[in-house]
Order: structure tokens, then sequence, then C-alpha cells
């Protein structure tokens, strides 16, 4: 799983690839962590190139969803692939994220 | 009928969970709808992490015996260990709005496999069966077709 990030105004994009799963997903945590407890940035998941999650890695798009509304900031998934998408329709969490096509329009959501 | 069988024996270790899922890959990909095989990896996922966390609780040393049988309409998957002993629970979802970290690995595992059965033995091993049909196949000539 590689994590990267960048900046694009008052919003870090976090870019996945790969798996997220129990082994990987305390580095997406850690990740979501160390942007969003500043508090000053909103948050967009780039999932385009996750291929595969599972509980483990709800849980971590979970803790980053709440490090950041704990501010007031918002957190938007983009690019869910439709395998991945099925595990947040399973389990109702496509109803707790904001979840859109690409970052371009995650972004434009926060803006607006 | 068994077609074709694999078994792996691995050390219960979190760094072997992609492993499992490309021998499932590599065993049915020719005969799963991609749908169907998404579900049965991430059902094995949530199994071995269980075990991995719960079952060894950072034992180390522990392993798992991992065995797939590829049937004609059936996948089956056997999951053996030495961890403690699993106390079942009624798979539940948690409330989406609660914005929990955990307690959806059991719920994933039962919507994505048509069976799920824990047994622990009298050799105090713990057995998973696991099963996940395969979707309506007609082989004709060898070669599988989805209908």
């Amino acid at each position: 799983m590689d994590v990267t990030t960048r900046q694009e105004g008052d919003v870090v994009v976090f870019e996945l690839k790969g798996q997220l799963d129990a082994l990987t997903a305390t580095k997406a945590r850690q990740t979501f962590a160390i942007h969003g407890e500043p508090g000053t940035m909103h948050g967009v998941v780039d999932l385009r190139q996750v291929t595969f999650i599972d509980s483990s890695g709800l849980a971590a798009l979970i803790s980053g969803l709440k490090a950041f509304r704990a501010h007031g900031r918002d957190f938007v998934l983009a690019g869910v692939q439709p395998m991945v998408l099925q595990v947040f329709t399973l389990t109702m969490l496509d109803r707790a994220f904001r979840i859109l096509p690409d970052t371009t329009a995650a972004i434009a959501s926060i803006a607006a | 009928m068994i077609e074709r069988v694999v078994v792996i024996e691995c050390p219960a270790d979190l760094a072997f969970l992609a492993l499992l899922r490309q021998s499932i890959d590599a065993l049915c990909e020719s005969v799963m709808l991609d749908m169907d095989m998404y579900q049965l990896q991430l059902a094995v996922s949530e199994l071995v992490a269980n075990i991995v966390i719960h079952a060894y609780q950072g034992v180390v040393g522990g392993k798992i015996e991992f065995r797939i049988a590829l049937g004609e309409s059936v996948v089956m998957l056997d999951l053996f260990d030495r961890g403690a002993v699993y106390k079942a629970t009624e798979p539940r979802l948690p409330d989406s709005d609660a914005l929990l970290e955990g307690g959806y690995g059991l719920f994933l595992m039962q919507q994505s496999l048509d069976v799920m059965q824990y047994s622990r033995g009298a050799d105090q091993r713990n057995h998973w069966h696991l099963e996940k049909r395969l979707a309506v196949a007609a082989h004709q000539g060898g070669k599988t077709k989805w209908m």
C-alpha cells in the first residue's frame, strides 16, 4: 500500500494505491491522523488505485472521517472502484461518507 | 466432485493476507465472476485477520492451515488454527451513523459467503468451513460458460 499526499488549496489529497487490509490500514490511518490533527485542512481520499478493502480499511477511513470532522473539516472519498464500493454499500457506510467520482469533483464539493 | 485442491500452511501473520488472497485468485480465476472472487477474498481476509489478532492474540509461532477445494459448482475453504476458542456471536451490522471503527468483519463474512461454520476439534484446533457457490455455470467441452 502506497500513501502519498499533495495539497490543493486548503485540501490535502491522499492518494492510496494497492490493497487496504489489516496489514496496510495502519499506514493510511496514521497518515490521516497526522494531517487531520491540525484541523486547518479538508481531506480528499483518492481511491482510484485501491483494488481491495476489508473492514480494517473501512476502519482506517472512518478514523480519518472522525479526525477531520472533529475540527469541522470535510473528508471526502473519490474514485471508489465498483468492487470496493460494494463493501461500503454492504455496511451502509456509503451513507456516512460523501463519495464522488473523482478528486476534481470531490474538491469542488468542498469549495461549493 | 472436487476438481482442484490447494493446501497452504503459513505463519499466523497479517503479512500473509495478500498471499492467501492471491492463492484464491490463482485457483478460481477461470471459474468465478469478479464480484464472487472479491467476496471470497474479503471473507478470507476478515477471517485470517481475526485468527491472527483474536485467536492467537500476538502469540509468536502460530500457524494457519488453509485448504481451498474447487468443485464443479462451489469453492470450499477450510481453515485450521490452534488459537483461542472462538466465542460465537451473531453477526450484526453496526449502526453506520455511530462511525464505529470495528465490528464489521463477521457481518461482511456472512454477507459474502453461502456457508460459514465453526467448530472446535478434539485436537484443540479451530476449524472454519466456508463455502461460496459459483454462479450458474455450464461445462461444455471443458470450457466454462456463464449463464
